[in-house]
C-alpha cells in the first residue's frame, strides 16, 4: 500500500501493473503483438468486479480507463469481436486454488472448439490469467488450438 | 432500521509467534533506540520503508540501511468510528506518512489531534499536511512505540 504513494510511486492503486507485465511475457512467448486482433477469447481471473476492468486492460484488449464503459455496452460479451469470461468467469465460481487452472482449462476448451454453448465461433487463440494474494503473484498463459 | 443489531458474544483466542525476519529484526531493534531504518534498493535507489531485504520492483536484494528523518507528510489517512476488539476505542486515526527522506509511506496511528467532532477532524487533516514521528517515552521494539502528529511548519 504505502509503495503506491508519493513521488516515487510508479503506479495507482486502481491499474493491476504486475499483471500487465505478466501478460506482456506471456504475449512475447507467443508472438501476440495486437491483442486486439489476435486473442479471440479471454479467462481473466476477476474474484471482484473492479478486477475485471483493470485485468482487461492489462490484457490490452482495449486502453487504460476504457474497460467499464466498454463492458456496459456489451463489447466483451459472447457473440460480439472479443469475449472475456464467456464461462461465467471468477465472480460465479472460485474454488480458491485451481480457479486459475480453471482459467486455462476454459481456454483449452475454447481452442480445441469443445466449450459447447460458450463456445467462441471459431476460436484459435485464448489468455487465461491467474492471481494470487492481492496484488502479489500474477499467471499468464496464452494457448493456441491446432489448424 | 431502528431494530438494534444482536451482537454475538465469542472468544478467539489466537495467539500468534512469528519471526520477524533478518531486516524486520534489525528494524525492530533501531525503535527501541527511537530510530527508524529504511532499505535502499541499489538499483532503483528508493528508500524501502518499513525495510525489506528485496526490492519488489527491481527484483534485487537491498544492503544499504538508511536512517530515515522523522518529519514528513500525510498521504492517507482515514477516521474509524467503530470499536473493534484489540483495538483503540474510537475515534482514532489510522494514517499512512510518506517521512522525508523515504520514498514508501508507512501506516501507523495519528495523534495529537482533537477528534470530538470527527468531521471537523476530518476535514482539518489533509493529504501532503505536514507530520512528524513521535516516540513512546519507553520503545519495546514493536510498531506500536511510535505514531504521527501533525508537525508545525
Amino acid at each position: 500500500m504505502g509503495d503506491r504513494m508519493g513521488p516515487a510511486a510508479e503506479h495507482d492503486h486502481a491499474d493491476a501493473d504486475a499483471l500487465a507485465e505478466a501478460i506482456a511475457r506471456a504475449y512475447r512467448q507467443a508472438g501476440i503483438q495486437d491483442p486486439r486482433r489476435e486473442i479471440d477469447v479471454a479467462e481473466l481471473y476477476a474474484p471482484f468486479s473492479n478486477i475485471e476492468l483493470h485485468a482487461i486492460e492489462a490484457a490490452r484488449l482495449c486502453d487504460k480507463g476504457q474497460a467499464g464503459w466498454l463492458l456496459e455496452k456489451g463489447e466483451f460479451h459472447l457473440g460480439r469481436r472479443q469475449p472475456v469470461n464467456p464461462s461465467g468467469g471468477v465472480l460465479c465460481a472460485n474454488p480458491i486454488a485451481v480457479t486459475a487452472m480453471v482459467r486455462v482449462a476454459e481456454a483449452a476448451l475454447q481452442v480445441m472448439g469443445h466449450a459447447g454453448e460458450r463456445q467462441v465461433d471459431g476460436a484459435r487463440t485464448a489468455l487465461a490469467t491467474g492471481i494470487g494474494g492481492d496484488h502479489q503473484f500474477y499467471g499468464a498463459m496464452v494457448l493456441r488450438g491446432g489448424s | 432500521m431502528s431494530e438494534p443489531v444482536i451482537v454475538i458474544e465469542q472468544r478467539w483466542d489466537i495467539h500468534y509467534r512469528h519471526a520477524a525476519g533478518e531486516t524486520g529484526s534489525h528494524f525492530f531493534r533501531a525503535l527501541r533506540d527511537k530510530r527508524l531504518l529504511g532499505r535502499r534498493c541499489p538499483a532503483c535507489r528508493r528508500v524501502l520503508l518499513p525495510p525489506r531485504g528485496f526490492c519488489d520492483r527491481c527484483f534485487v536484494p537491498t544492503g544499504e540501511w538508511v536512517e530515515v528523518e522523522s518529519e514528513g507528510v500525510l498521504e492517507a489517512f482515514t477516521v474509524v468510528a467503530q470499536k473493534f476488539t484489540g483495538l483503540p476505542d474510537p475515534p482514532y486515526v489510522v494514517a499512512y506518512a510518506r517521512l522525508r527522506n523515504a520514498d514508501t509511506a508507512m501506516v501507523n496511528y495519528l495523534r495529537g489531534i482533537d477528534l470530538g467532532d470527527v468531521r471537523a477532524a476530518a476535514q482539518r487533516l489533509a493529504i501532503g499536511m505536514p507530520v512528524r514521528v513521535v516516540f513512546r517515552d519507553r520503545p519495546e521494539g514493536r510498531m506500536t512505540d511510535f505514531w504521527f502528529e501533525p508537525a508545525q511548519r
